[in-house]
């Protein structure tokens, strides 16, 4: 208990060191996003009063201190390219980024669990060989080119999907779903590949352990100890592995929402980045950021609800 | 170590090939890369053009070379100002410890927190594209990375015996630092450096893919592949291409350290 409000006060100040950061970064950035907006041959009186208006004239502290009021609040003030609030832009495109995350964590489990499984038992074996091999090499493939060659595969040449014709999930959502199945299978490769090898390296070194061979003269066969014995401790470090996994689909999903012209957030915020919209690149930055830091954190209490040699050890 | 030693020289042998691709793209490419030829459009790869043409009539093949070059280079220098800037501050961290680890490790977890795709965009958002600001970007997101691994490095280093005797033999803290402490820390450096190298090279085809990186008309691995894309349907090899060359290398660079 006391270690989880140790824990609690940490995500507290790093939260708040975040939302710092985020804010702090963008006023230190050349160029005016008044002038941005209004054009370059705005008048000076114009861009005054839209400055004023803003709130640009405040002191830093206190235009940080409101900005983080307004966040708090869900409040992530107005975009200056679509002059609408940031958080109903926001929440357009709010569930293309979560459907595609959920759906690429479904795959990721269902195919990484039984192939850490398969290549951990098969050790030695060629099939053992065939998952290695397969992994380092989907590894090495950037997300961008390993989209491009489904869209090849899938779009071009077998014609499962139109490339680039997006479905909106209010529209159809078993057609949305149709499509997102492969920027999520693109995601979830290479996540696959690196929690096929964790697990793995997780089981042998349990495998090498006393109990699994106290397990085995009592008499179980390999399955028994496989399953009741060897499983259960060697998910525990899978457990943080996927957090960090989850802040990689999330990361993962800026790139991919581009190459899939998906309306997320990630390509909000590409798009963003180029229009100069600063409130919005903000707003989603520290969306992303929090998602991934609360996570983490869960994942940490999770870890010691589950373990209580950790809790002993603390 | 049998299979360890089969992936050293597989991962020897692609990197090698990718070496021996962008030092002769250096001095010599078969055509102009930035050379327009319309009459030549979207043509599929030939012994004119081995890796074919683009949509204006661009030699893919010379471009290759050619953005092979400039990512390899923001790569190299963007691992060389994270080396450089994490071995001092992770070095300065571990050697003394107290109130400037502590600072410098706070802020540290704090930007290892961010995503680090998520990282990269702040920065380039705050410094604008192109290809100094995306190598500046870049550089400072590799900086955390390596002050953690060689901080960690020195604080286990400083404990043994022989360092100690260094400092009963009265050596400066600088020395000790330079001569007796860093150079133990160099093997898990270089292998840090090879992770490094890889990210490096997926972070910049990664932000030029998205246009943030090096801009047109100058040649990129990754702004080829945006720029491939819109022509899948006519010029699928000109996708394939630039893929390829960074397939081979990161998996050239991974195979290399796990040897």
């Amino acid at each position: 208990m006391k270690h989880i409000i140790k824990k609690l006060g940490t995500l507290i100040i790093t939260l708040f060191t975040v939302s710092f950061l985020t804010f702090f970064v963008f006023q230190i950035i050349p160029g005016d996003s008044v002038v941005a907006s209004l054009g370059t041959d705005a008048t000076k009186e114009a861009v005054d009063s839209m400055r004023e208006e803003l709130g640009l004239n405040d002191p830093f502290l206190v235009r940080y201190g409101n900005w983080l009021s307004g966040v708090v609040k869900g409040d992530f003030g107005t975009s200056t390219k679509y002059h609408q609030p940031v958080s109903t832009l926001i929440k357009d495109r709010l569930p293309v980024t979560i459907w595609l995350a959920v759906l690429s964590l479904i795959i990721i489990l269902l195919l990484s669990i039984p192939l850490g499984i398969l290549s951990a038992r098969k050790r030695g074996k060629l099939i053992e060989q065939i998952i290695l091999i397969l992994t380092q090499l989907t590894m090495a493939i950037p997300p961008f080119f390993l989209g491009i060659i489904l869209t090849l595969i899938f779009g071009v040449v077998l014609k499962w999907f139109v490339p680039g014709q997006y479905i909106s999930y209010s529209d159809n959502f078993a057609k949305f779903l149709g499509f997102i199945i492969f920027p999520a299978i693109t995601i979830a490769i290479p996540k696959i590949a690196m929690m096929v090898r964790f697990l793995r390296s997780s089981l042998l070194r349990q495998l090498n352990l006393d109990y699994v061979r106290t397990a085995y003269s009592k008499g179980n066969k390999e399955k028994n100890v496989l399953y009741y014995h060897v499983l259960k401790n060697a998910f525990i470090p899978v457990i943080t592995f996927l957090g960090m996994i989850i802040a990689d689909v999330l990361a993962g999903s800026i790139i991919v929402e581009q190459v899939f012209s998906l309306p997320g957030l990630g390509r909000f915020l590409v798009v963003s980045i180029s229009n100069r919209d600063f409130p919005v690149v903000q707003a989603i930055v520290m969306y992303i950021a929090v998602v991934v830091i609360v996570i983490n954190f869960l994942i940490d209490i999770l870890y010691q609800v589950i373990d209580p040699r950790i809790r002993i050890a603390k | 170590m049998k299979t360890k030693n089969i992936n050293f020289i597989i991962g020897s042998i692609l990197v090698g090939i990718m070496l021996v691709f962008v030092l002769i793209g250096i001095f010599y490419t078969p055509y102009n890369p930035n050379q327009m030829d319309g009459s030549v459009k979207n043509m599929a790869p030939s012994f004119t053009h081995f890796f074919g043409t683009d949509n204006f009539g661009r030699d893919i093949f010379s471009r290759c070379m050619e953005g092979a070059k400039t990512t390899f280079l923001v790569a190299i220098i963007t691992v060389s100002i994270g080396v450089i800037f994490g071995t001092v501050i992770g070095a300065i961290s571990g050697y003394y410890g107290g109130i400037l680890d502590e600072i410098f490790m706070r802020i540290i977890d704090v930007l290892l927190a961010f995503p680090s795709i998520l990282l990269a965009l702040v920065f380039v958002s705050v410094l604008g594209t192109g290809t100094f600001n995306i190598i500046v970007a870049l550089g400072i997101l590799f900086i955390p990375s390596f002050a953690r691994v060689v901080r960690s490095e020195v604080i286990a280093i400083k404990q043994l015996d022989y360092v100690k005797n260094a400092k009963l033999m009265g050596a400066s803290s600088l020395r000790i630092m330079f001569v007796h402490i860093l150079p133990s820390t160099f093997p898990i450096l270089l292998s840090a450096i090879t992770i490094g190298f890889n990210n490096a090279i997926l972070a910049e085809a990664g932000m030029s893919y998205l246009g943030l990186g090096v801009q047109p008309p100058e040649a990129s691995l990754g702004r080829m592949l945006s720029e491939a894309q819109t022509y899948i349907f006519s010029a699928p090899w000109y996708a394939i291409a630039p893929g390829i060359i960074i397939v081979v290398t990161v998996l050239g660079f991974s195979l290399m350290n796990e040897g």
